[in-house]
């Protein structure tokens, strides 16, 4: 009975978490729609508290809080969604290539990945992004840089499990080519750790895009909850809510896919403990 | 024997090593060369040089040369210690950095022995009770802690317990209106210390206690701990003297390897308060777009991680006597 | 067996359930079981009897949240232990009964030097100044040389290991060793040799010992007398020879089947057929009644008293096939013998 409950109560996490992500790309698709004053129109209301006009206050422009993190959801989501995609591409073809051809490039492969998972990413991001410029783009580039090993990893793990497996086999018997194999056959077997791991890279990446702001290091012209905090951080004696709301903001964000890749990987692997 | 099985196993991490900061180094080259804009522009940062100085550089760096030869100098020239000029702090990049490096040790290492005997003593508490309240409390404090945008829990330290409460100073490393020496000094830098240290040790507990946890249960439950009560040990000795340092290797480990995520966040936190270490130097770097300190900063943390592996990996042998006599990695 | 002798052990009439996610499970439904002083007593049965289960109970070395003992005593060296608490056992183990076990790597702590590990005991049982020289002491009476106090176990063999988990139990100076599987793990040679080694001690330290195997070919060399047991219930009892010589419960008659490797066609291993009982159900009658090839009305009712087959040498079975003790008018209705 306790098992059961602590399986509901898991799975319970993870619908929470999927239907607040669910509001957020909501949030972001409707951007241009959104009712309320536009996050960049400076107005004299400046360092205003909370209040009925201002729910959540507003910054040292007159600009309001509320706003900001709405129109901010539409570049966390950007770039998590982006990033994550982009390094579970990048990780599932090398990977797999990895895994199935195995020998000298499934050597160098890993041991390029190696040096990617020793070095500290954030810092070479922050590095990367300072020398070439702010954009979204380009940070996102950077995060799918970084992250694509965990699921080359992963996926390197599951090809060489998944190829000794004796249907595999069977299938080669009938005169199949190697890369149909891998692409029909191998690939889709191991894509549920990786969609597990995928949903990780996206909370990942939303904390890098977020700390990438606030060390200063997006445009100023977009909207984004990093470069939120980055101005809260100079009126932290008089102005709170420029801190406390858009980190609330990022912390919600990143603990939904935590928690939505957790579930992921529980539901999908019915043999891990919840 | 051993002492040549332990050198065996050194050796043999050394040869992992080197392979990965040649790397490491080629990776930081090709930064330069990579990113939009003139390399020298990498090289010397914006802040204003002295005339001549960029045609010094690209003579030393052979920026006219082919670019097997460039990355053959700029290995000599890494080799020689010149990680270039720093003009926005007039010194060179190489001193600034290890200067600064000491006050992060000085933020991360007790967060990190901190956070290190908290989850672990949370772990011990916790693992009996698998299941239990107080368990799952654990392992979903390790969820926030590992969703939590450090530098804003830092943000939230300073609003609550500086400004709200007066109990602490927000920023800095000492008291800016009073020269101290000896004891009050240290006890100054001590009190400034508190808030970074414990948004560094929040951070760290989250990695530690998730490890700790499972660590502890597994030892616990291994045969060998029966044996040690079969032949009437009390259970404090069994626990301290064969759970405790069976349960610590895995720790050790992930503490280890850990290292540039460790420092990842101590130089994020030093941003908020302000502690002169080598996040602020980096945050004011990128201020002054001075990008050799940056790209100084990314080589020997790098580095500094590298060696962080080596050393666990040596820890971890001489914690557990089958490492060493396999020489394998523990992945 | 000289009846002289005090006991060392009684356990009489323990009930043990453990507390599962599946509900309650009886691993002891009334185990009774006597060891006098110096003598060598097999406890024999299948994986899932309870054997290991009566092992860990003589030294309260079952989990303390999830198993219970529901009745009756456990007596050692004449002291009632039945209802110490985990804090109370701490005093207890070790001496007079120490306990060695199946898998000697597992059961070894990875990361201690084996003289460590036995320097422990010492310490324990027997403080002194010269603990070192002890350990070598206990390395050699278990013919281990005593340079291998400083090696780890991984660096020993499996019949090495066997040897320093028993020199960890004999620094106790225990009067009784229960040893549970201790040469399952160990390839047919070691096994002899370890099993030489068992008898060794015991003849030189004078040490009774409780041997739980599932072998009777093990407890034929180093026994001297066994209880057969099934389902958490001692079956039958007696001196190996008279038992060997006439098994009496069609249990312990289908283990002899077994051990005496009657192959059959195919060259398997001739067992009991039918499947373990399932220790969830309270048992009424005798545990073994659905496999039994013998099986009576009365056995799934209700479960016989001992009867004694062999005056003054204690063989004694629990079985409806044999006449119930003052019972006569009935046994005579019944089959004797099989």
């Amino acid at each position: 009975m306790h098992r059961t409950w602590r399986r509901f109560s898991s799975y319970r996490a993870g619908v929470l978490a999927a239907a607040y992500v669910l509001l957020l790309v909501l949030v972001a698709l409707a951007t241009p729609f959104l009712p309320g004053p536009d996050p960049r129109q400076i107005s004299n209301e400046v360092m205003q508290a909370p209040s009925f006009a201002h729910l959540l206050g507003t910054d040292e422009l007159g600009r309001d809080v509320l706003s900001g993190i709405l129109h901010g959801v539409e570049v966390s989501l950007t770039v998590g969604f982006a990033a994550a995609l982009a390094a579970t591409v990048i990780g599932v073809v090398i990977g797999a290539t990895a895994g199935y051809y195995g020998g000298a490039l499934d050597l160098l492969v890993m041991r390029i990945a190696e040096v990617f998972q020793v070095v500290p990413s954030f810092i070479l991001a922050a590095v990367i992004v300072a020398l070439s410029g702010p954009g979204l783009t380009r940070v996102v580039t950077v995060i799918a840089l970084l992250a694509w090993p965990q699921v080359a990893r992963l996926m390197r793990g599951e090809v060489m499990r998944i190829k000794g497996l004796e249907f595999v086999d069977a299938v080669r018997c009938l005169g199949v080519r190697e890369p149909v194999i891998l692409a029909t056959e191998v690939i889709p077997n191991a894509l549920a750790p990786v969609l597990a791991a995928g949903t990780l890279i996206v909370a990942q990446a939303i904390l890098l895009e977020a700390a990438l702001s606030f060390l200063g290091l997006s445009s100023a012209d977009l909207v984004s909850w990093g470069r939120m905090l980055n101005s809260g951080q100079r009126f932290l004696y008089n102005a709170w809510w420029l801190s406390v709301f858009p980190g609330t903001a990022i912390f919600l964000t990143v603990l939904a896919f935590n928690l939505l890749g957790d579930a992921i990987g529980a539901a999908l692997n019915p043999r891990a403990e919840a | 024997m051993r002492r040549s099985l332990l050198a065996r196993f050194l050796l043999a991490r050394l040869g992992w090593a080197i392979p990965v900061i040649l790397a490491i180094l080629i990776v930081n080259f090709l930064i330069i060369h990579i990113v939009p804009g003139d390399p020298i522009q990498a090289l010397i940062g914006d802040f204003p040089a002295p005339p001549g100085y960029a045609d010094q550089i690209r003579h030393e760096f052979g920026l006219d040369q082919p670019v097997l030869t460039q990355l053959g100098l700029y290995l000599l020239n890494l080799a020689k210690g010149q990680l270039g000029f720093s003009f926005a702090n007039r010194q060179p990049v190489l001193g600034l950095i290890l200067q600064r490096a000491q006050f992060t040790l000085i933020l991360m290492l007790p967060a990190l022995a901190l956070a290190a005997s908290l989850g672990i003593v949370m772990a011990l508490a916790a693992a009996p009770r698998a299941g239990s309240l107080y368990d799952s409390g654990l392992t979903a404090l390790s969820l926030v802690g590992f969703s939590l945008p450090i530098f804003w829990l830092g943000q939230l330290l300073v609003i609550m317990f500086a400004i709200k409460l007066h109990l602490l100073p927000a920023q800095g490393m000492f008291s800016l209106r009073t020269r101290l020496t000896g004891w009050p000094y240290v006890l100054d830098v001590l009190w400034h210390l508190i808030l970074p240290m414990f948004a560094v040790t929040i951070y760290y507990v989250a990695i530690v206690a998730r490890v700790a946890r499972a660590s502890v249960l597994d030892a616990l439950s291994q045969d060998f701990v029966l044996t040690a009560k079969a032949k009437g040990l009390s259970r404090r000795r069994v626990l301290w003297r064969h759970v405790l340092p069976n349960a610590l290797i895995p720790v050790v480990t992930v503490i280890g390897y850990n290292f540039g995520y460790s420092l990842t966040g101590a130089i994020l936190v030093e941003t908020v308060f302000a502690w002169p270490g080598l996040g602020n130097l980096f945050i004011t770097s990128i201020g002054n777009r001075d990008y050799p300190v940056l790209q100084g900063i990314f080589l020997l943390t790098a580095i500094a991680v590298v060696i962080a592996n080596v050393a666990t990996d040596l820890v971890y042998a001489s914690l557990d006597p089958r490492v060493r006599s396999t020489g394998l990695r523990h992945a | 067996m000289s009846p002289t002798k005090p006991p060392i052990l009684q356990i009489e009439d323990v009930r043990l359930t453990f507390r599962t996610r599946e509900g309650a499970i009886r691993a002891l439904n009334g185990a009774s079981l006597t060891i006098h002083e110096g003598e060598a007593v097999g406890l024999v049965g299948e994986s899932g009897s309870g054997k290991s289960t009566l092992a860990r109970a003589v030294l309260g070395l079952n989990p303390e949240r999830s198993s219970r003992i529901e009745a009756g005593r456990i007596l050692m060296a004449g002291r009632d232990v039945t209802w110490l608490s985990q804090g109370e056992w701490e005093g207890e183990r070790g001496h007079p009964v120490a306990m060695v076990f199946q898998d000697p790597l597992s059961f070894l702590n990875p990361i201690m030097r084996i003289g460590r590990q036995i320097a422990e005991s010492i310490e324990r049982h027997t403080p002194q100044r010269r603990v070192a020289e002890r350990v070598g002491e206990l390395l050699e009476l278990v013919k281990l040389p005593s340079s291998l106090a400083r090696a780890y176990p991984h660096e020993l063999s499996g019949g090495m290991r066997q040897r320093a988990l028993l020199a960890v139990a004999l620094a106790c100076e225990p009067r009784l060793l229960v040893a549970d599987e201790p040469t399952t793990a160990l390839d047919v040679t070691t096994q002899a040799e370890i099993l030489a080694l068992l008898r060794d001690l015991r003849e030189r330290l004078g040490m009774a010992m409780l041997l739980i195997t599932h072998d009777l070919g093990i407890v034929a060399s180093a026994c001297e007398r066994l209880y057969v047991i099934y389902a958490g219930r001692v079956l039958e009892w007696g001196r190996t020879q008279n038992v060997f010589a006439a098994p009496a419960h069609p249990y312990t008659v289908g283990l002899f089947h077994a051990a005496r490797a009657d192959r059959d066609a195919k060259g398997r291993f001739a067992t009991i057929g039918g499947e373990p009982p399932d220790l969830g159900e309270p048992a009424q009658g005798c545990p073994f009644a659905p496999r039994c090839p013998k099986a009576m009305t009365e056995c799934v009712r209700s479960m016989p008293d001992a009867t004694v087959l062999d005056q003054g040498e204690s063989h004694a079975v629990r079985c409806w096939l044999y006449p119930q003790p003052g019972d006569a008018a009935s046994a005579s209705g019944r089959v004797v013998g099989g």
